[in-house]
């Protein structure tokens, strides 16, 4: 007799215990929020001289500084860090690389600062690269996106949703440069990619369409 | 002689607690008082891609003074611009250390020549912080030195002010 209502009990415990544990690794918030929109990559036209390399942008940067990036040899991706004048980026000669990433397929294995307070190590010129580049029939170019700079939108959404599986990556695209990828399906729509990102790579909704 | 050792390590001691003390209200007056809790390990600043020195800003926010100079190694921008910025600001012009206000008046460079800053204004450093985190992210305690930067660069003043 005292068996039954034991049993009844241990199951509604499994139970609970089962519902708790699935809804656990399940329950990804959802916001009333709208997804957000990826901004189209930066374009330039690019005017070559003996001692520089001039960048006229098609649309002004949210922060006034782009990434002028450069792909090496070996999978080496190579930035640097420049302010806009007048819709307009120069690359002298001397310039050197602010960073370097390695790339393997379309992400970003490593990166690292090749500046160090007052010094370079190693100094490599962004003049010299980005003229190799051209030759070499390698990418090269200006880049909003602050990535691997920054991934603000990355670490927002994982402050919303446990786990790596998240629906924002950054790849690197086929013409080379960086930009952020957005999978619709598990996107809780928290907005929170979109109020992190500095360079407005990722816009809310309404900035999207416009 | 044991007694005016015993004088002496007290106002040593005395010293220290009120300069801690001061910090202590300085950090409230600012506005941040978690500030006194970070122990300058610099984990923060090799991580930001303008040199900026993130502990800078608090140092900034515990002496409550904006204009406190900090490490901005490699903020590149006009001379003219550097100028208008802050004429006492250390910059690096043709590899070597200088001022906006020397360049142009007696070295005679180019004002529309591109510098390097080094040493700015803990105020002017906001304004070119990209925000992008990567000094939180770096910080073992998970200070909120951001916080700092986008205050500074609304009005240039500390949220407490």
């Amino acid at each position: 007799m005292t068996g039954r209502p034991l049993t009844i009990l241990l199951a509604i415990i499994l139970a609970v215990l089962i519902v708790a544990l699935v809804s656990h690794h399940r329950v990804i918030p959802v916001y009333p929020g709208e997804y957000p929109v990826i901004a189209p990559p930066m374009h330039c036209d690019i005017e070559y001289h003996d001692d520089r390399v001039e960048l006229a942008l098609r649309e002004d940067p949210l922060l006034g500084r782009v990434i002028v990036y450069a792909h090496a040899e070996g999978g080496v991706y190579l930035g640097i860090l420049k302010p806009v004048y007048d819709r307009r980026v120069v690359v002298r000669r001397g310039d050197y690389a602010d960073f370097r990433a390695v790339i393997k397929g379309s992400s970003v294995e490593a990166a690292e600062f090749l500046k160090k307070m007052d010094r370079y190590e190693p100094k490599i010129d962004m003049f010299d690269s980005i003229v190799a580049a051209h030759d070499a029939d390698r990418a090269f170019g200006v880049q909003k996106c602050l990535y691997p700079l920054c991934t603000r939108c990355v670490e927002a959404c994982k402050s919303v949703i446990q786990g790596d599986n998240i629906p924002i990556t950054l790849e690197v695209k086929p013409d080379g440069h960086i930009m952020p990828v957005f999978r619709r399906g598990k996107c809780p729509r928290c907005g929170r990619c979109f109020v992190n990102c500095p360079t407005g790579s990722i816009l809310p909704p309404d900035k999207g369409r416009k | 002689m044991k007694r005016k050792l015993v004088i002496i390590n007290s106002v040593g001691a005395i010293i220290i607690l009120a300069y801690l003390a001061l910090l202590g209200v300085n950090a409230f007056k600012s506005g941040y008082p978690w500030s006194v809790l970070c122990y300058n390990c610099k984990r923060c600043n090799p991580v930001c891609v303008l040199g900026i020195d993130p502990q800078g800003f608090i140092a900034a926010a515990y002496s409550s003074d904006p204009n406190v100079y900090i490490y901005t190694t490699n903020v590149r921008l006009k001379l003219h611009d550097a100028m208008d910025i802050d004429p006492g600001m250390e910059i690096i012009a043709n590899g070597e250390k200088t001022t906006p206000a020397a360049a142009l008046g007696k070295i005679g460079l180019d004002p529309d020549m591109e510098v390097i800053s080094y040493r700015v204004r803990a105020r002017d450093a906001a304004v070119f912080c990209l925000d992008c985190g990567a000094c939180e992210k770096a910080c073992p305690l998970s200070l909120p030195i951001s916080t700092i930067a986008r205050d500074l660069k609304k009005d240039g003043v500390f949220r407490g002010k």
